[in-house]
């Protein structure tokens, strides 16, 4: 018995999320990479501020809550995203053939 | 995230409350203060608030220009000090007067008291905003 690849079969097929006549950075993976990095940069922000409330640096410490809180959220905001895409990928796995 | 603006309107908030703590923290910490660097008595400080526009997405042009934050713009005062007869002071006048900053420590109190009640509100508007965020985030949560 032969076993096709998956690789043939995913490059063929189209599921309708990437259209091949847009450009590759306004796809939806560019927007999430663009959102992790933006997450990303906010949480550095928010480990800044907090080195510099320890060192002395600054004594203003609802800026620091806030730009923790706000770095908490948005990793939150992500965390849905991504329960999200795997949700619509298990519902794939899950689907009869 | 709009949270974050929120956030910046209620941190703007807090500014000014502690702006205004540490001013009257000053001016408690100087109610005997008969000679400042600058000469004379100690000056009061007062905090006056100017605004300054803050635009969101959120909102129209026309809503934008009415929105804005206030910034804390701390300022002395000139009011006349209070005159105690302590002859043989260092800084007694002629007659025997010491000027001491017209600070009145009740009123100064009482600001603390407002600062530190305004800061609360600022914090819990902020939580609100916060929570608010949290709700959104648990749409199509638990189907």
């Amino acid at each position: 018995m032969s076993v096709e690849s998956i690789n043939s079969a995913l490059v063929t097929s189209d599921i309708g999320l990437a259209f091949a006549d847009k450009p590759a950075d306004t796809g939806f993976l560019a927007q999430l990479q663009a959102e992790f990095s933006n997450v990303n940069s906010k949480m550095i922000e928010a480990e800044g501020a907090l080195q510099d409330l320890a060192t002395g640096k600054s004594g203003n410490i609802h800026h620091v809550m806030l730009a923790l809180e706000d770095a908490k959220l948005s990793f939150q905001l992500l965390t849905q995203v991504r329960n999200k895409l795997l949700e619509g990928y298990q519902e794939v796995l899950r689907m009869q053939i | 995230m709009d949270f974050s603006y929120s956030a910046a309107i209620s941190a703007a908030g807090m500014d000014v409350e502690r702006a205004r703590l540490d001013a009257a923290a000053m001016n408690l910490a100087n109610v005997h203060t008969s000679r400042a660097s600058y000469g004379g008595p100690f000056r009061p400080l007062r905090v006056v608030n100017t605004t300054s526009p803050m635009f969101s997405k959120a909102f129209s042009s026309v809503e934008n220009s009415m929105f804005s934050v206030p910034s804390p713009n701390v300022q002395q005062t000139y009011a006349a000090p209070r005159l105690v007869y302590e002859p043989g002071h260092p800084d007694a006048n002629a007659k025997g007067f010491v000027a001491y900053p017209a600070i009145d420590s009740v009123a100064e109190m009482v600001n603390v008291m407002t600062a530190v009640r305004s800061y609360e509100a600022n914090v819990v508007a902020m939580n609100a905003a916060k929570s608010m965020a949290l709700k959104a985030l648990d749409i199509g949560r638990g189907s």
